[in-house]
């Protein structure tokens, strides 16, 4: 039986204002795109915007916003990367670090 | 609007709420001291709010100025706003201007801290006379500094997708706090007080779109209102203090506050005072020598 999700996909993150090679980055990545803790994000892009949406298939517990918060730190680094390569990956990790966050 | 405030927090910010109603959003604003009185404006910036400017307030009351210190929308006491676009620079100065004109004031001396620089200098844009003279504490008129043009770390905390991840989901531009601010914030009431807004409201406020508004570039959208301060700046012929602190690495004292001290007709009539060892929260280093510099100003701008 295919699972359907009872309740409508959470837009965890957008952006407004994104330049096209980070556009097609993004898109790159796929939809849905699956994060390393398997969660399920399907992304949206109409112009210069995108907006990311967690999948809550039924019968399946939300995660946390630090979980998603991991999970998006994944995504957005595999952007970075794909425009900038690996130095700016890390470049985005270092900043969180730099910043107060430790995911 | 965060309607009441902690007991800890009250007890570090006396002040009475006063509240302007602005394009639909409610803004909080301090004003203390006689209403008759010539007015000293505080302009903070970014993720500050009047809180920083606790003990600057009573002694310039103290000599005889009527003191105003607002919250821009997203920022403090003041609501926060659903749409990014409403935190674009040139409504931050609207609003600004709204609600010290629903305080009556029509001219001020001038504090101005980071955004408050563009914000503030805005008011004279859109109200020529408003400025009637200046203290300028590491601040700009809206075009990034070298450091706003490196890649790691500025650019990438407020990068595409990283911005509203890490400036926006996580709320991070306040942790900038502690990292040019003295050790005295980083935890305790002032800490609490710095990081209530964006709990209360689980919102970042304006704080991701304030980076993302510096312009590096003629395509920028705040470009335009950088070269129309710029442009003010060489005739703007009012008394002028500068107090910087001295270590702040976002908007050094030999990069902004000296291209502001040549820009502007008096700007050269006072040595700078540089606060030693001072990072970029200069309002949280030099209280007294900030106050002193605004009733410098104004003694002398309202004689």
């Amino acid at each position: 039986m295919t699972q359907k999700p009872i309740r409508p996909d959470l837009p965890v993150l957008s952006d407004d204002d994104l330049p096209d090679d980070f556009l097609s980055a993004l898109q790159k990545l796929g939809s849905p795109w699956q994060a390393p803790s398997g969660h399920s994000y399907r992304i949206e892009a109409e112009g210069r915007r995108a907006t990311i949406f967690l999948e809550t298939p039924a019968l399946t517990p939300p995660p946390s916003g630090d979980d998603i918060d991991r999970d998006l730190l994944e995504l957005v680094s595999a952007v970075h990367e794909a425009v900038g390569g690996g130095w700016s990956a890390l470049a985005v990790r270092n900043v969180a670090r730099l910043w107060g966050w430790t995911p | 609007m965060i309607p009441w405030l902690p007991d800890d927090i009250r007890k570090l910010f006396p002040f009475e709420p006063h509240w302007a109603e602005t394009a639909g959003y409610r803004l909080h604003y301090v004003d203390e001291g006689p209403r008759d009185a010539p007015v000293v404006a505080l302009m903070h910036g970014n993720p500050t709010w009047s809180f920083v400017y606790r003990d600057i307030i009573p002694p310039i009351v103290a000599a005889g100025f009527r003191v105003l210190a607002a919250d821009y929308l997203g920022f403090g006491r003041s609501d926060h706003a659903a749409d990014e676009r409403e935190y674009a620079i040139t409504h931050h100065v609207a609003r600004t201007l709204a609600t010290l004109q629903q305080a009556g004031v029509q001219q001020a001396v001038l504090f101005c801290h980071d955004w408050g620089g563009p914000i503030g200098l805005g008011l004279e844009l859109a109200q020529p006379g408003f400025v009637k003279g200046l203290v300028l504490g590491n601040t700009f008129w809206g075009e990034g500094s070298e450091w706003h043009r490196r890649i790691f770390p500025w650019r990438t905390l407020h990068g595409p997708l990283s911005g509203p991840l890490l400036l926006g989901r996580r709320r991070m531009f306040v942790q900038g706090l502690r990292l040019s601010g003295p050790p005295s914030i980083h935890e305790g009431p002032a800490w609490t007080a710095y990081t209530l807004p964006f709990e209360y409201h689980a919102s970042p406020g304006g704080t991701l779109a304030f980076p993302r508004a510096i312009s590096l570039g003629p395509d920028d959208p705040t470009q335009p209102l950088a070269d129309a301060i710029w442009e003010r700046l060489a005739t703007l012929d009012v008394p002028v203090r500068f107090v910087w602190g001295e270590a702040d690495v976002v908007f050094p004292p030999a990069e902004q506050g000296e291209a502001l001290r040549a820009r502007l007709p008096r700007g050269r009539h006072h040595p700078m005072q540089l606060v030693p060892g001072a990072l970029h929260f200069v309002q949280e280093y030099a209280q007294q020598e900030i106050a002193q510099a605004c009733i410098d100003v104004a003694t002398e701008a309202y004689r």
